[in-house]
């Protein structure tokens, strides 16, 4: 684990070693997620044993960056003054294409975001980190 | 019929707090259980062992159970805090009624207390303690942004409309504009347009549909065998427990592909909690079913809680809750009163481990004492349901006169 101290006042993620590949790869501006080897099954968080059939044979693989809208809700009141200048924004979860849930931002306005709303991936630095925001796949 | 009941609470205590009257919550712990001692005729030397739920926000001193037993200069057996999330305070007395079915304890103590709005930013921490800390924290969750994930699917899946909601909350202040201690008290009764035309804090949750953070309370509940009730303490029995939790963080509970729980439903699903589960348990051990039930005070944090919360406890059909609330069943002549301190919604939340709140307001309901309204009909049974975590956790009690 290293520290989580915020940079420029963005919360920075508290690392956990099993995700360190994901942290590396988004430095690049790939999106990553496991697969388990032996089931198959798309595995998220990062775990260092399949929680679905506890194997250890989990590989790294590229996401398409491509999904739809489970839910959303859109803060009007941010937690910190860094969260308070970009209010509104919307967080929620996102069924990716390749079968799991990734929570994230989703950009656009609170009225344009839909559930089963296709979206996509994009990526914005924040301190000393990029991470992957979701933003409408066709917008208008 | 009913089982045998497996413990016995023979002393209530509680404790509050305001802003223009600050309590910390050692000072809440320290007034509720003197309080609740004498209640039952007993000395601190006689209580064996002690259960929290989770530290108090207003004083996150971890061991807080210790921190509490030291302070009175009371050496026990045995000391805990349990920490289901919001929901492990509620099952102290699961925890107590075994230790005295062992024959481990003869006295147990269960404990909590907080006065979050006195001493801390809560909003400003909130999601921080409750959001996954490396992939949830990044993007700004706040927690009725998450709670409000639940809402977004329930409107989805339900057709629930906010309208819906807005029942719930006008439903909980008709208690809460009675109670001498409910934070909202001061703005009496409201209706729904009141509660639409109040702004978002997370769409789709309005300001009116999300729990305040009120003043401070502190409780205190001395539990002992049936067997040892003596005749001039006023027992509430306990019947049944349960509890069952599901995940920390809801990235977690997004990616399950399947749950243990019988009724938990088809996954992902963010509209059935573990409460299904331990009302299931609860229901099982007490021998009673949700028709037997006379009063409820549930954990509901956000107004679409309600619903889930009565269809988990099999008060209604998956998606129906709202029915509960539209139909006058939760108030004061309904057939279950419920949340009749206000509940978190009016009441207040004192805190993350505060169930101990609807505790103390069901002993003092079952004993015919409440603070604030009685309904009309004297309830004989309640559940009580503890909730924690992002819709993580839930303990229910199944308690008598």
């Amino acid at each position: 684990m290293s520290e989580t101290t915020a940079h420029n006042d963005w919360p920075q993620p508290y690392r956990l070693l099993d995700a360190a590949p994901y942290w590396a790869a988004l430095d690049e501006q790939r999106l990553t997620f496991q697969r388990c080897a032996d089931c198959a099954e798309a595995v998220w968080p990062a775990h260092s044993y399949c929680p679905y059939c506890a194997s250890s044979a989990l590989n790294w693989a590229e996401s398409a960056g491509r999904g739809t809208v489970y839910s959303f809700s859109t803060v009007m009141r941010g937690p910190t003054p860094v969260w308070a200048s970009i209010t509104p924004y919307t967080v929620g979860f996102v069924q990716m294409a390749e079968g799991y849930m990734l929570f994230a931002q989703i950009e656009g306005g609170p009225e344009s975001i839909a559930i089963d709303q296709d979206v996509t991936v994009r990526f914005v630095e924040r301190g000393a980190q990029t991470i992957p925001v979701f933003t409408a796949a066709n917008p208008g | 019929m009913t089982a045998q009941p497996v413990a016995a609470i023979v002393g209530m205590g509680d404790a509050y707090a305001t802003r223009a009257d600050r309590k910390d919550p050692l000072q809440l712990a320290v007034e509720a259980t003197v309080a609740a001692l004498a209640d039952a005729g007993i000395t601190k030397n006689q209580v064996d062992a002690l259960f929290t739920g989770r530290s108090p926000w207003a004083d996150k001193r971890s061991q807080w159970n210790n921190i509490f037993a030291s302070h009175m200069q009371m050496p026990l057996t045995f000391t805990s805090e349990l920490t289901l999330h919001g929901a492990g305070l509620t099952a102290t007395l699961a925890q107590a009624s075994q230790m005295i079915a062992a024959g481990k304890a003869e006295y147990v103590l269960c404990l909590q207390s907080d006065a979050t709005e006195l001493f801390v930013d809560a909003v400003a921490m909130g999601a921080e303690a409750d959001a996954d800390p490396q992939f949830e924290v990044i993007y700004g969750p706040t927690i009725p942004s998450l709670y409000a994930q639940a809402a977004r699917r329930y409107f989805h899946e339900f057709g629930i409309t906010e309208t819906d909601l807005a029942e719930v909350a006008v439903a909980n202040q008709r208690w809460g504009a009675h109670h001498p201690h409910a934070a909202k008290a001061k703005h009496g009764e409201i209706d729904i347009a009141t509660v639409l035309d109040s702004p978002y804090v997370a769409t789709p949750l309005r300001r009116w549909m999300c729990s305040t953070w009120g003043g401070g309370t502190g409780g205190a509940l001395v539990v002992t065998a049936p067997d040892n009730v003596r005749p001039h303490q006023k027992p509430v029995y306990l019947h049944g427990y349960g509890s069952a939790t599901t995940h920390e963080y809801l990235s977690d509970r997004m990616n399950m592909r399947g749950c243990k729980f019988a009724d938990f439903g088809t996954l992902p699903n963010l509209t059935h909690t573990a409460t299904i589960e331990a009302a299931r348990q609860a229901y099982a051990m007490a021998e009673l079913g949700p028709s037997d039930i006379d009063m409820v005070q549930v954990s509901v944090n956000f107004a679409h809680m309600g619903p889930i919360v009565m269809e988990d406890l099999g008060f209604a059909k998956k998606g129906r809750g709202i029915d509960v609330y539209r139909e006058g069943r939760t108030g004061i002549d309904g057939d279950l009163p419920t949340d009749t301190n206000g509940g978190w919604l009016s009441f207040g939340q004192p805190g993350i481990s505060c169930n101990m709140d609807t505790l103390i307001e069901t002993v003092r309901q079952l004993r015919g004492q409440p603070l604030g309204l009685a309904p009309t009909r004297k309830p004989e049974t309640a559940l009580v349901q503890g909730a924690g975590g992002m819709l993580a956790a839930g303990s229910v009690l199944v308690l008598a006169a």
